[in-house]
């Protein structure tokens, strides 16, 4: 299997069943299928059970802090546009910690790809409740229910500008795999949410739930392009769910607003001393 | 080249005596124009030959209040400014109600008599000049001009030629001909109203014009950001927060043509995760805040240190805490940042005292980040980052771009490991993109190779790896520099911007009391360079059977500096001068504290 170049000396360490696993193979193969070399692909993790696939993928990778992966993929993607730069998250550590960071990255449209494992609950914590949970979630940190209603990051990203907003479900990995894919050719920021059964600590939202409520919208005749019906979409759910691409755009990427930007990638530039000259003349 | 060679070769000029120090004031609320009248007239000197440092005092608004700039000339450089007042210019009448206890014997006060009823002032040894500054603004353009026509009153009160005035406002206004037209009749008319209605008028120093060599007047904040500049800077980040903000706004004005890339981040945790990410890959990265934001960018410290990623920070320090006194100074962050972010790690902490030392410590800064991998904190504060003190040209010869253990495609190593052990801690670095060198950078504690690990032997190698490198740093830095004669009996001791008071006071002095004195300036906080400090404060000396006396001279109120002297060398420092009610140390007011300690 020529995605075995993609694992590293470490296994996982996800629980048996775990939805992580099927991410983990879907990312390396749309990886070897775009045939973008290793060494050219940077991975930002998040701190979390997706966010301990770090040390399972051979490429370069970052572990970021909790919550703050996206800023850090932003700043890496700036300084070298040539590096695809992916982000792995959790739904607690990419829409709890870094909900902030997520609404400006959305805002910004830098071109990199952010798959978040929306789980609904903390796992590596051992179990408590996550911003996506339903509300009255039973969970450790809430055992009288969860009061507040979940987030939309669906919905959320529409609405904040994001230019490839998409579903994903780890049991139906060949639509998975599309859409990573997709997601990473898209040239803007691209979001893939993806819906990841937590066998150990989330009962409710499990495969038996998704299995026959999930649909395709490419099988439903939806428009893409369509901003207000991608935004009713995102509001689906219940014995439907939505899932694929919701919205994409054409909207040029941050950097092409960049003059700065332009050529050579910013670290390939050679580092030299800058001339004060031009500088100085505003002192004198 | 140790770049502390070209200051050494200043200080035989900084222990120079002098007498001569005037203070020209200038208040008003805000949107009166007090700061640009103020630079104007610190360029104007500095262009008639002079040296002069810059002041300001503003509150947190936008409008009204009570704004105050105040420009300190001298012939020799100076860093430091007084609060004994030579020329009062009041836009209103509360400049004069909260400043006329400010003003020396045979001051002068500029103020316009239609406007401002003096009533009873108690002082009868100061001069009143009024000047009709609404009535001649009202021909130029109505009140926003009045800061100008006061500018053209100040250049005859102390008689020099307005033209150099006039030139300064050209540059200033450049590329809008009515401006200048308006700003130019403006200062002619303040300037010839003085002259024909208050010719009696004799300035107590007088000023002739003299041609010097080019030099720059330019705050701590544009320093750093120049230095940062010259040394290869690419990426910045930052998240707008008084009195930090300058650096923001002066890169993201000089991004396009110097090839910066500037992002204005969401937040202060943004910032510093997203600088991280550019360092990650290569580039030459910083940030700069305040206390505030600087607290919020604690756990990306930590992330700096255990990834070895190459970073930059400034926090340039205001009165705290929490929101503290978003526009006045002190230095109350010294232990903040020294243990700022969770656990034990490397860092480096470099403090400038002046702005000569701000532009050549930003560029070692990031010679230092990246020759140890480690993140390198410049501590800078209001009063240095907004002030604007004249200065010799920096010397770009001076900068040297030294990226450390940056390996290329072709001398990466096979099976590379990130994070190898090595005998001064630093591991050769790769950068995404290179083949060959594929590794993983954790915010967890690691293996060789980065991968995260919980292994009892690998933690201890990893953490015992980056104290190591802390070790390795101190042999490359320098940071206590004694001033003045070693045989001196007191020995002031401070670090960061209290250089300038505190030189430019003992320069007040007459000699035979300046020369009892000697001053340690610590300028790197961490490493502390011990070694050194302890020579200097720990001479033993005798002088007919008296001991040397130390003197803690700091702009807080725990002697923030002596504790951290008495823990790294045992030295005490029971005497302390100081000062935390969000002012500056005046000159004339340490010096006669000085004076009072003898």
């Amino acid at each position: 299997m020529s995605i075995e170049k993609y694992n590293t000396s470490c296994p996982p360490t996800w629980c048996p069943g775990c939805g992580n696993f099927s991410i983990w193979n879907e990312i390396k193969k749309a990886l070897d299928e775009l045939g973008i070399p290793q060494h050219k692909t940077l991975i930002v993790y998040g701190i979390g059970c997706s966010g301990n696939m770090y040390n399972t993928i051979n490429t370069y990778a970052w572990h970021s802090l909790h919550g703050r992966s996206l800023p850090t993929a932003v700043g890496a993607k700036l300084a070298n546009k040539d590096l695809t730069v992916i982000v792995v998250a959790g739904d607690g550590d990419g829409l709890g910690e870094g909900m902030g960071h997520f609404i400006h990255a959305l805002r910004g449209n830098v071109d990199i790809t952010y798959l978040i494992h929306e789980n609904k609950v903390y796992g590596l914590t051992t179990g408590q409740t996550a911003p996506t949970s339903a509300k009255g979630f039973v969970s450790r940190s809430t055992p009288e229910g969860v009061i507040e209603v979940p987030v939309n990051p669906l919905s959320l990203a529409i609405a904040s500008g994001g230019g490839f907003v998409s579903r994903g479900y780890v049991g139906k990995p060949q639509q998975l795999s599309s859409l990573i894919k997709q997601a990473i050719t898209h040239k803007g920021f691209s979001l893939v949410d993806i819906l990841q059964p937590c066998v150990t600590f989330n009962k409710v939202d499990t495969y038996q739930y998704y299995q026959d409520k999930v649909y395709d919208l490419a099988e439903s005749g939806h428009d893409v392009t369509d901003y207000n019906n991608a935004f009713i979409k995102s509001r689906e759910w219940g014995e439907k769910i939505p899932t694929g691409v919701f919205y994409q755009d054409v909207r040029e990427d941050y950097a092409a607003d960049v003059v700065q930007e332009k050529g050579k990638a910013l670290v390939s530039r050679p580092m030299v001393k800058r001339k004060l000259k031009t500088l100085v003349k505003e002192f004198i | 080249m140790n770049f502390y060679n070209i200051l050494n070769i200043k200080i035989s000029n900084q222990m120079k005596n002098t007498n001569f120090r005037f203070t020209w004031k200038i208040g008003g609320e805000a949107g009166f124009g007090i700061k640009s009248a103020g630079l104007s007239f610190a360029k104007a000197l500095m262009r008639a030959g002079y040296e002069t440092f810059d002041y300001s005092e503003y509150p947190s608004l936008i409008r009204g209040g009570h704004n105050t700039y105040q420009v300190t000339v001298s012939e020799e450089p100076i860093k430091s400014t007084d609060s004994a007042i030579d020329i009062l210019v009041a836009l209103n009448k509360t400049t004069i109600d909260k400043h006329v206890a400010e003003l020396v014997k045979g001051a002068v006060v500029l103020y316009d008599g239609s406007e401002i009823k003096l009533g009873k002032i108690a002082r009868q040894d100061i001069q009143f000049l009024s000047v009709p500054f609404k009535e001649m603004a009202a021909q130029t353009g109505g009140d926003i001009m009045r800061n100008t026509v006061a500018m053209g009153a100040t250049m005859a009160v102390i008689n020099l030629p307005l033209k150099i005035l006039a030139q300064v406002t050209e540059e200033i206004f450049a590329g809008k001909p009515q401006v200048i037209e308006n700003n130019l009749k403006a200062i002619e008319l303040g300037y010839e109203y003085v002259k024909k209605h208050h010719n009696e008028f004799v300035f107590k120093h007088e000023l002739v014009v003299e041609k010097k060599p080019q030099r720059m007047l330019i705050p701590g904040n544009e320093a750093l950001s120049m230095g940062a500049l010259a040394a290869g800077l690419n990426f910045f980040a930052a998240y707008p927060m008084t009195p930090a903000t300058s650096v923001l706004t002066y890169l993201a004005a000089k991004g396009v043509e110097q090839g910066v890339v500037v992002k204005h981040a969401e937040d202060e945790i943004s910032v510093i995760n997203m600088a991280l990410g550019a360092a990650h890959v290569g580039a030459r990265a910083m940030v700069a805040t305040s206390g505030g934001g600087f607290a919020l960018m604690s756990e990306g410290l930590g992330l700096a240190a255990v990834s070895e990623t190459p970073l930059v920070l400034i926090n340039v320090q205001r009165p705290g805490s929490a929101t503290g006194m978003p526009t006045w100074t002190d230095q109350g962050d010294l232990r903040f940042v020294l243990h700022a972010g969770q656990g034990e790690f490397p860092r480096i902490i470099l403090a400038p005292g002046d702005v000569d030392e701000c532009f050549y410590m930003a560029a070692q800064a990031f010679n230092l980040a990246e020759k140890y991998q480690t993140p390198v904190i410049i501590l800078s504060d209001k009063f240095l980052a907004e002030g604007s003190a004249t200065v010799p040209v920096f010397d770009e010869k001076a900068v040297e771009i030294d990226r450390g253990k940056l390996l290329t495609e072709k001398t990466i190593p096979a099976s590379y490991r990130r994070y190898r052990l090595t005998a001064d801690g630093v591991s050769p670095r790769a950068l995404p993109g290179m083949k060959g060198g594929i590794y993983h950078a954790d915010s967890y504690e690691h293996s060789e190779y980065g991968f995260s690990s919980e292994d009892m032997g690998e933690r201890i190698e990893q953490v015992n790896k980056r104290a190591k490198k802390l070790e390795a740093a101190r042999q490359d830095l320098d940071g206590a520099t004694l001033y003045g004669s070693s045989k001196a009996l007191i020995t002031l001791v401070g670090w960061g911007s209290v250089k300038g008071p505190i030189i430019d006071a003992l320069n007040i002095l007459p000699e035979k009391i300046s020369a009892k004195f000697n001053f340690l300036h610590v300028n790197v906080i961490w490493p502390l360079p011990s070694q050194a400090i302890k020579k200097y404060l720990n001479s033993k000396k005798k002088l007919l059977g008296k001991s040397q006396r130390l003197v803690l001279v700091e702009n807080n109120s725990e002697a923030q500096l002596a504790a951290l002297i008495r823990q790294e060398t045992g030295v005490d420092i029971t005497e302390r001068i100081l000062r935390y009610d969000g002012r500056p140390f005046f000159a004339n007011e340490l010096a006669e504290d000085f004076k009072n300690l003898l």
